[in-house]
């Protein structure tokens, strides 16, 4: 079984979902517990692959390296022979390596608490429950695809969901929310597409171009000796174009050996845009298509609004794993298959982290609704994870993925909070409500824990990860000279507004005196149910456990984001060296 | 310096594991108060005060292990990030010192004083438990804080010790005046923190650790030359240097101090502290008088050794500046804690300006017994809200409608008869802080003054006289000590007890004045012993003979431009040459500084009989004292300049990010339209002309055929006839038949291409 894990977390909603297209629409029972079971299944198998995920001995950092990736599912989907145009390949190719581990546990967790907070809904339950299995399935899909093409298949579907969930079942606004987020995404997603076929056509697969040509009869007889001869004899333009596999397979396309000379992408004789190297171009298309997702400011206006107007569950999935998508394929596609880029634009990429981290946190501090604050503060989160890409140290990678991570959980508190309120008097005006700690004791609790592991202290997952963003890229800029030090250190001020907005909000709703707007509200506001806290405090006690114990995420990701580090410096500056003399 | 080498694990020793114990032992009170149900409620604070009794003696055994022996450490790796290339480990250990043994009984003692104290203070409030269990963790974190052996550890407790003393401080949460405290001080508190975060992050920079022992060394080894700082590191194979300017090492020193500045209520970050009296009293004893706000003087200590010498002149005139603001601020305060708060303010900046002046152990002295005669004030001055609470509450319970503040000195007076061992503590340490010989105070500021004065004389002696002003202003804040301390016991404790007076509802109130129980005098007495010169030195005018002095010793100095040998020796022979002359002076001071108090206010003077109806002061210079030279404002008007920024971002955010969003809308929607129109106008006026040569063609050929070809020429006309049709469908919107042409014609162009 541990062959198919991957395929099996995938699948297992689709499957679910459509054994329930049978289930007549008026039994809500039988979808929400069924779709419940499925996802609890997600996270039982999420357990299992962090169980058979190997690390530590050295061995398997994967990153671009295809052996070294783990539960690998490969196999032929697509082959067409193009004739002059080559070979088209493209892989139903699933594997992991530290980079996309912690993700998909991270969804895991998430997609079944979000499960939990739609118990609730009576509007259209069927529909509702298929669109978020479908929906589970393809962010799975997205961090465990290794293919491109099955990568953006899932990336694309994803929106598909994504878009209903928001316009059906979201607040008044919720039609215009949806479309925005439809279209911001779709844009992001053009791009990557050009980039795509950009890399498709540049790209062969060595070792199925080995078969091609004669070299071998069967790509398992390929060992490093063969793709070394095979890439030898590319660069040497003595492979016919007729024989060229080209491939989407991500990890080929890491390797600057297996771009065709002269091919747009190329780091060798590649195209020139308007003065600007093709693959840095490239890079750039990558890094825009996923920094909508992420959101990096100024393309994060989607997100408070879809935010707002999606219903909790779908803000808990949002904000928990699908901002995550952005940052993960940023570092899987952007950074790894064009590194040079990341040494070219850290200055732009860290001036853009440190003004999401502030515009972000001045913004959140004007909010009047918390969903609005909430959704705000993301994006301030989210500048770190871009500040520790622009960085490019270990420390602040590592500190990425886990700000990734550890905003996944935080984030799903925080909206399951604003969720808690919302359900009782469908109102998150700040100033509508006074001295909440009296009434709700334990959800004030809870409150407490999750704004103040919001805000970076230490003891939640948060504190790490933001520490090692901000140590990795002070000694980027002391060991490589890419970030300007006023930059890291003027981020800092995030953490002081952070601190700003998550006590105000505090002191305005949750301490003082209990008072509601509305008399109506007064009695509907009463403490934690056992639902609320089933989703709750588990939640919170991952977030400390990490916190305390940030062995847990970094041993399993550091081997992996060592070797990317690495690959990045040297191909990175090799290449820059060959497009920028 | 190999890194792995560095940072090698150190096992556990029995004194360690021991001091393990001790952190472990407060927070598993917490965890214990969290869990246990709420009709243990009295029994928690027994068990709390029980196992912080039981604390007192592990920490005993700690120091005596520990004191002036070597250093123990203990260490291990607490998480790494590991490759061939780079290890960096991030460890995490325990090391005692002196410094950490002295500092562990002080805040071991003071915590189960205050457990002890607040069992009968507290009785009563609704939220007990919740009291005791956070002041467990308090004591945890705290403990926690001191035995860290490294930077990142010691912030890690900083914040959380910030964040135990938020939930403190706004205890009564329900009082909005305690959750703005409380929000002020976290806040004000977190700008010093991020200075603190950039210190550690210019560290780590150039040393990629932060393990303190390790850094010193490191440091060692740094070079300094044309004005760049250059450190090698050995990272398993390879070798690092790391070159910045030196001026990162001022920076650096300037962070780490701001954080400082922040948790010792430093100016200008002080202001949060005299607000934070809003929690409840034994809190501002422990946490914002002995142990708490200390932890910034107790940082500094610690990262001494590589404070840019420049730096030192900034810290000596911060310290010295706050000392005499903080006494200013308590000459005209009404609230009897507001007094002592100011106090600690004014006392801690005497702390920074000893480490500034290179009074390093006089500094840490004076923390020390700062810390428990300040204790037995907050105590002391608890027992005296308390008993004004009982008042009230008992002439409210007579159903008398009164609401007045407990804590206000307008309402006491006289209290020293009902309420005699309350007034015996106070008096004591109030002797001790005024810096009265035979006390504890006298010996630590003594050792202070006569250091700053040191330092200035050897600084001045290039011709800048301006040095002196440091030591004038000490003075001067060491009298002013003397002055309001001597208002406040009079205030408080002499003359006539003023409640009464109030009006006819009150008429009754010193019947129920009563001095505390038991368990509060315990606490108070223990305190007072401990502000008794004897303890630290065998001949209480000798500040020389303190033993505490001698265990502390000299710091080191790493950072270029001072020699610490001969720094340390010319201050060393000054002091020698200068101790009569300040022993002196402070006598001389303290003495006038009470005899003014005295002509002020006992019980006979005009200020006396009206101070039950005075105001808020009206002159400016009581006005800069009352509202601790508005400090508040220049606060306030930073949180409005960031209200307005983030309102102004927000409406940035709405109108110009969304504004672009709409024009690109707006453009797409034009760029729509055209296309709509194009495609109505051009492309369908294209096909259906298209559509209409043809069936006009068809005609013709109609015509052609009924007169010339007939039979023939039908066919060809019928054609083009369809053709026209399906040219026009096309254009008519049916999406359907779209889809289908569209696959078909895929197909088509695939199949050619395959086949």
């Amino acid at each position: 079984m541990t062959q198919h894990l991957l395929s099996l977390i995938i699948f297992l909603p689709l499957v679910g979902a459509l054994g329930l297209l049978f289930v007549p629409h008026h039994k809500e029972k039988v979808f929400k517990y069924t779709t419940l079971c499925i996802t609890f299944f997600q996270v039982v198998l999420a357990g299992l692959i962090y169980q058979a995920f190997e690390f530590g001995s050295g061995i398997l950092k994967g990153v671009n390296v295809e052996k070294e990736f783990q539960l690998i599912e490969k196999a032929d989907w697509i082959s067409i022979d193009l004739g002059k145009l080559g070979k088209l390949s493209i892989d139903y190719f699933l594997a992991i390596d530290g980079l996309s581990v912690m993700m998909v546990i991270l969804a895991a967790i998430v997609l079944f608490i979000g499960v939990l907070a739609s118990f609730r809904l009576t509007k259209k339950v069927k529909a509702y429950f298929l669109l978020y299995l479908l929906l589970s399935s393809t962010i799975m899909g997205c961090f465990v695809a290794l293919d491109f093409f099955l990568f953006y298949l899932f990336f694309e579907f994803m929106l598909l969901p994504m878009y209903f969930l928001i316009g059906l079942w979201g607040g008044k606004r919720s039609g215009y929310a949806a479309i925005k987020f439809f279209l911001y995404t779709l844009a992001g997603s053009v791009l990557i597409l050009l980039a795509m076929i950009g890399l498709y056509i540049s790209v062969i697969d060595p070792a199925e171009t080995a078969v091609s040509i004669g070299l071998i009869s069967h790509i398992s007889e390929a060992n490093p000796q063969i793709i070394a001869k095979v890439q030898e004899m590319l660069a040497g333009n003595q492979i016919s174009s007729s024989n060229m596999v080209h491939t989407f397979n991500m990890v080929a396309m890491m390797d600057t050996a297996n771009f065709i000379p002269g091919s747009i992408l190329s780091t060798v004789g590649g195209s020139v845009f308007f003065g600007l190297s093709a693959r840095l171009l490239a890079f750039l298309l990558l890094f825009i298509g996923f920094a909508v997702k992420l959101p990096v400011v100024p393309l994060h206006t989607w997100l408070p609004d879809a935010h707002v107007e999606a219903p909790t569950a779908i803000s808990v999935v949002l904000a928990g794993v699908l901002l995550k998508v952005g940052g993960y394929g940023m570092l899987r596609t952007a950074y790894s298959m064009f590194p040079e880029g990341g040494f070219y634009f850290a200055w732009w990429v860290g001036l853009l982290a440190m003004i999401s981290i502030i515009y972000g946190a001045y913004n959140a501090l004007a909010q009047k609704d918390l969903k609005r604050l909430v959704a705000y503060s993301s994006v301030s989160h989210m500048g770190f994870v871009l500040l520790g890409f622009a960085a490019l140290t270990a420390e602040a990678i590592n500190g990425a993925l886990f700000q990734m991570f550890s905003h996944g959980l935080i984030s799903a508190i925080l909206f399951l909070i604003t969720g808690v309120i919302y359900d009782r008097t469908a109102d998150r005006g700040i100033e509508h409500y006074s001295g909440l700690a009296g009434r709700m004791p334990y959800f004030t609790v809870i409150v407490v824990i999750a704004f103040f592991a919001s805000l970076g202290l230490p003891g939640f997952s948060g504190f790490i990860a933001e520490v090692l963003v901000f140590l990795g890229a002070f000694s980027s800029s002391i060991q490589f000279g890419i970030l300007p030090k006023w930059m890291v250190i003027l981020s800092t001020l995030g953490l002081i507004l952070g601190a700003a907005y998550y006590l105000w909000t505090l002191q305005r709703m949750f301490f003082g005196k209990f008072w509601a707007r509305e008399e109506a509200w007064k009695a509907k506001l009463t403490d934690l149910t056992s639902r609320e806290l089933l989703m709750l405090v588990p939640l919170v006690l991952l977030v400390i456990l990490f916190g305390v114990m940030p062995k847990f995420f970094l041993d399993p990701v550091g081997e992996s984001v060592s070797r990317l580090v690495e690959y990045v410096q040297v191909v990175g500056r090799d290449s820059l060296t060959l497009l920028i003399p | 310096m190999n890194s792995r080498e560095l940072l090698h694990n150190l096992p556990l020793n029995s004194a360690t594991e021991t001091a393990l114990l001790v952190v472990a032992l407060p927070f598993f009170s917490f965890l214990l108060l969290v869990l246990s149900g709420k009709r243990l409620r009295h029994l928690t604070s027994r068990l709390a005060t029980f196992l912080m009794g039981l604390n007192v003696l592990l920490t005993a055994s700690v120091v005596w292990q520990c004191w002036n022996q070597p250093v123990q450490h203990s260490r291990l790796s607490w998480f790494q990030l590991l490759s061939e290339n780079y290890n960096l480990n991030f460890t995490a250990g325990l090391l005692i010192d002196n410094i950490t043994a002295m500092m562990l009984l002080v805040v071991v003692f003071i915590s189960f004083l205050v457990h002890l104290f607040s069992i009968d203070y507290m009785e009563g409030d609704e939220n007990y438990k919740r009291y005791f269990s956070l002041l467990g963790l308090f004591t945890a974190v705290m403990l926690a804080l001191v035995l860290s052996d490294n930077l990142l550890l010691i912030f890690i407790f900083w914040e959380l010790v910030g964040f135990v003393s938020y939930l403190l401080i706004g205890f009564w949460f329900k009082k909005t005046s305690a959750s703005r405290a409380a929000t002020k001080a976290f806040l004000v508190n977190r700008i010093g923190d991020v200075g603190f975060l950039v210190g550690i992050l210019i560290l780590w920079g150039q040393f990629s650790t932060l393990d303190l022992s390790a850094i010193e060394q490191l440091m060692a080894n740094s070079q300094f030359s044309n004005g760049e700082w250059v450190v090698i590191l050995q990272q398993g194979t390879q070798s690092i240097t790391n070159t910045i300017d030196s001026s990162w090492l001022t920076i650096a020193s300037l962070a780490l101090f701001l954080g400082v500045m922040g948790k010792s209520a430093q100016f200008p970050l002080m202001a949060w502290l005299p607000d934070a009296m809003e929690g409840p009293t034994p809190v501002s004893a422990l946490i914002h008088a002995a142990t708490m706000v200390a932890a910034g003087v107790y940082l500094l200590a610690r990262v001494f050794f590589l404070i840019d010498v420049e730096v030192h002149l900034v810290i000596a005139i911060v310290g010295v500046l706050t000392a005499f603001m903080g006494a200013v601020g308590a000459f005209t305060q009404h609230d009897i804690k507001k007094v002592l708060a100011f106090s600690t303010i004014s006392q801690l900046g005497f702390m920074v300006m000893g480490m500034g002046v290179g009074a390093y152990s006089a500094a840490l002295f004076h923390l020390m017994t700062h810390a428990f005669f300040k204790a037995c004030l907050f105590l002391a001055s608890g027992a005296v809200i308390h008993a004004m609470h009982d008042v009230l509450h008992n002439l409210q319970y007579e159903g008398k409608k009164i609401h007045l503040d407990a804590q206000d000195m307008r309402y006491m007076g006289g209290l020293r008869k009902k309420m005699p061992v309350t007034f015996w503590a106070y008096l004591t340490s109030t002797l001790a802080l005024a810096g009265v010989p035979f006390f504890s105070g006298f010996l630590s500021k003594d050792a202070i003054l006569t250091g700053a004065l040191s330092w200035a004389k050897v600084m001045a002696a290039g011709g800048h006289w301006a040095y002196y002003l440091v030591p004038i202003l000490a003075f001067l804040a060491a009298m002013m000590t003397a002055m309001y301390m001597g208002r406040q016991l009079l205030l408080v404790f002499f003359g006539e007890f003023r409640l009464p007076s109030l009006n006819e509802q009150c008429k009754n109130a010193g019947q129920y004045l009563k001095d505390v129980t038991l368990k509060m005098k315990v606490p108070l007495l223990t305190l007072t012993i401990m502000s008794f010169g004897v303890l630290y030195a065998a001949n209480p005018f000798l500040k020389q003979e303190a033993w505490f002095l001698s265990a502390i010793g000299y710091p080191k100095i790493l950072a270029p431009g001072l020699d610490a040998k001969t720094y340390f020796l010319a201050l060393e022979q000054t002091e020698e040459q200068l101790k009569v002359l300040v022993f002196l002076l402070t006598v001389v001071l303290a003495s006038l500084g009470f005899f003014w108090a005295y002509r002020r206010y006992h019980g006979g003077t005009s200020y006396t009989r009206n101070y039950l109806y005075r105001g808020d002061p009206e002159n400016i210079w009581q006005k800069i004292s009352h509202h601790n030279w508005f400090l508040d404002d220049v606060y306030q008007s930073f949180t409005r300049f960031n209200q307005r920024l983030a309102l102004l971002s927000n409406q940035f955010d709405k109108r110009v990010v969304e504004g672009t969003n709409l024009g690109l809308q707006w453009f797409n929607g034009k760029l729509a339209k055209f296309a709509s129109s194009f495609e109505l106008k051009v492309l369908n006026g294209l096909s259906d002309a298209f559509g209409i040569f043809h069936i006009i063609l068809a005609h013709f050929m109609v015509l052609i055929d009924r007169y010339v070809i007939d039979g023939f020429v039908s066919t060809v006309a019928w054609i083009s006839g369809f053709i026209g049709l399906l040219g026009k469908s096309f254009q008519r919107g049916k999406v359907q038949q779209y889809v289908l042409w569209t696959f078909v014609s895929l197909i088509l162009v695939l199949a050619f291409l395959l086949f």
